[in-house]
């Protein structure tokens, strides 16, 4: 029992934990704590309405009905994929004006509500599974095994976070944004895919439980078609069928399982419209995140060979300190300090 | 972009909150099941339910997985393909409560251990 609540907590909390570490290193690395403070206060929101909503629900005269549950996580789906597409491609605009802003020693670039959209996302980052996860838990209030390992599950998925946050803060500015950029877009094609099954579920999208003549079924079993070629004519499962069924290979309970939901997206049932929307949010954003990425490089590149940059100047200064034009020699100290103090 | 959507989503989020309750005390005595609570034992290769037959109205299905996979309850309509109500996530040895407001007709209850549907039976909720 412990073991297999402890690996719905590592679930539930996994993604979450993912996405908040990610905003802590990038708040961390621009060296704004007052965002942080935001960040902070979206999650510590998100899990309180959670927590108190759940209590509520479980114990008052009134719970929450199957549809409005999926409705709601749906939703918040939807939306957390919004908000982290739109901060992946403002995280590289902020890397790269990062180097301009330090020599002009312009700080304070994050505007005040840039900080409350990061608070936002991690809110919702933290809620979509929130209210699940604390029906959940409010029903295994008198089950202590269950309820203890789901927690320690949760704890486990805030300790892998805080492993990403240790891991993302060492890396340098351009491959930290590349990365992170690259594995929220790979994060948010999941979460899409997972905002969708949802709202299949509750039939508020067609799909495979939206009963029929919607669902695509076996005439003779009566079971919704799998796939490529099954039942009346090609592709009658698409799109409203299940693009493939893997559950009897792999076990949707199992650590692995668990692990590629909530990095990739990937669960052994899915439909083909949950593929077919993962699979164009990722064509349709991952070439503008490369291309972005490309053209970064490039103008760090020209950036280079006009002027000094960060990394290069103290070796210009030993070798040739007043050869430079652009730099005066009053200058060129201040630019050489400010990364010092911000070893990242 | 960011007022009017988080608005939306508040608003949007609110109403579903009040809409879309349901009584957590199941209606007593009228039920054919005792206590107004009916068990579901999930196994491996069993759902077994506790009573086939019901009053409508709210009835609670206290489902207690004695199998040794995680597994869910679902709650089909006639045609067993929509999702009346389902309750996911029931570690092994762990019970959990599903309180839903049925009306009268022909479901289906069915197990989900490790992600693969058994024990499908019919269950009908009479006026």
């Amino acid at each position: 029992m412990f073991l297999a609540s402890f690996l719905i907590g590592l679930r539930e909390g996994l993604e979450a934990a993912l996405i908040v570490g990610i905003l802590v290193a990038f708040v961390h690395k621009r060296g704004r704590s007052d965002v942080l403070a935001k960040i902070w206060w979206g999650v510590g929101l998100s899990i309180a309405i959670a927590v108190s909503l759940g209590a509520v629900f479980t114990f008052g005269a009134y719970g929450l009905s199957f549809e409005s549950q999926e409705i709601i996580g749906g939703a918040m789906s939807l939306l957390a994929v919004a908000m982290v597409t739109w901060m992946v491609f403002w995280m590289l605009k902020a890397g790269h004006r990062m180097k301009a802003e330090l020599e002009s020693n312009a700080a304070g670039a994050l505007a005040v509500g840039t900080g409350w959209a990061i608070a936002w996302i991690a809110f919702l980052s933290v809620g979509r599974e929130g209210l699940e996860t604390t029906l959940m838990l409010w029903g295994w209030a008198l089950q202590p095994e269950a309820l203890l390992g789901a927690l320690v599950g949760i704890l486990a998925a805030v300790a892998i976070g805080h492993a990403v946050f240790r891991g993302m803060v060492r890396l340098n500015f351009g491959t930290f944004f590349t990365y992170t950029g690259a594995f929220l877009i790979i994060v948010a094609a999941g979460i899409l895919a997972y905002g969708i099954h949802d709202l299949q579920e509750a039939a508020v999208l067609p799909g495979p439980f939206s009963g029929l003549p919607i669902t695509p079924t076996d005439l003779g079993t009566g079971e919704v078609l799998v796939g490529l070629t099954d039942g009346p004519f090609w592709m009658a499962a698409f799109p409203f069928g299940w693009a493939f069924d893997l559950t009897a290979v792999i076990d949707p309970t199992g650590v692995w399982a668990i692990l590629a939901k909530a990095t990739v997206g990937f669960t052994p049932l899915m439909s083909w419209l949950e593929v077919t929307a993962w699979a164009s949010y990722l064509l349709i954003v991952l070439p503008r995140f490369v291309a972005a990425v490309r053209r970064n490089r490039a103008a760090a590149r020209a950036a280079r060979s006009t002027m000094p940059s960060l990394d290069q100047a103290p070796v210009e200064r030993a070798s040739a300190p007043a050869a430079t034009p652009s730099a005066s020699p009053e200058q060129a100290p201040a630019k050489v300090l400010v990364p010092e103090r911000n070893p990242s | 972009m960011k007022t009017p959507s988080r608005w939306t989503a508040a608003a949007g989020a609110a109403t579903l909150l009040l809409t879309g309750c349901v009584a957590n005390q199941p209606a007593g005595g009228s039920s054919t099941a005792a206590g107004g609570v009916i068990t579901v034992t999930a196994k491996a290769d069993s759902c077994a339910v506790s009573a086939n037959t019901t009053a409508s109205g709210k009835v609670t299905f206290r489902v207690t997985n004695a199998g040794e996979a995680t597994t869910e309850f679902y709650l089909l309509a006639a045609d067993r393909l929509r999702i009346v109500a389902e309750k996911e996530d029931i570690a092994p040895g762990a019970f959990a409560d599903l309180t839903v407001a049925l009306a009268p007709g022909q479901y289906f209850t069915a197990c989900k251990p490790g992600g693969t549907k058994i024990g499908e039976a019919e269950f009908t909720v009479i006026g």
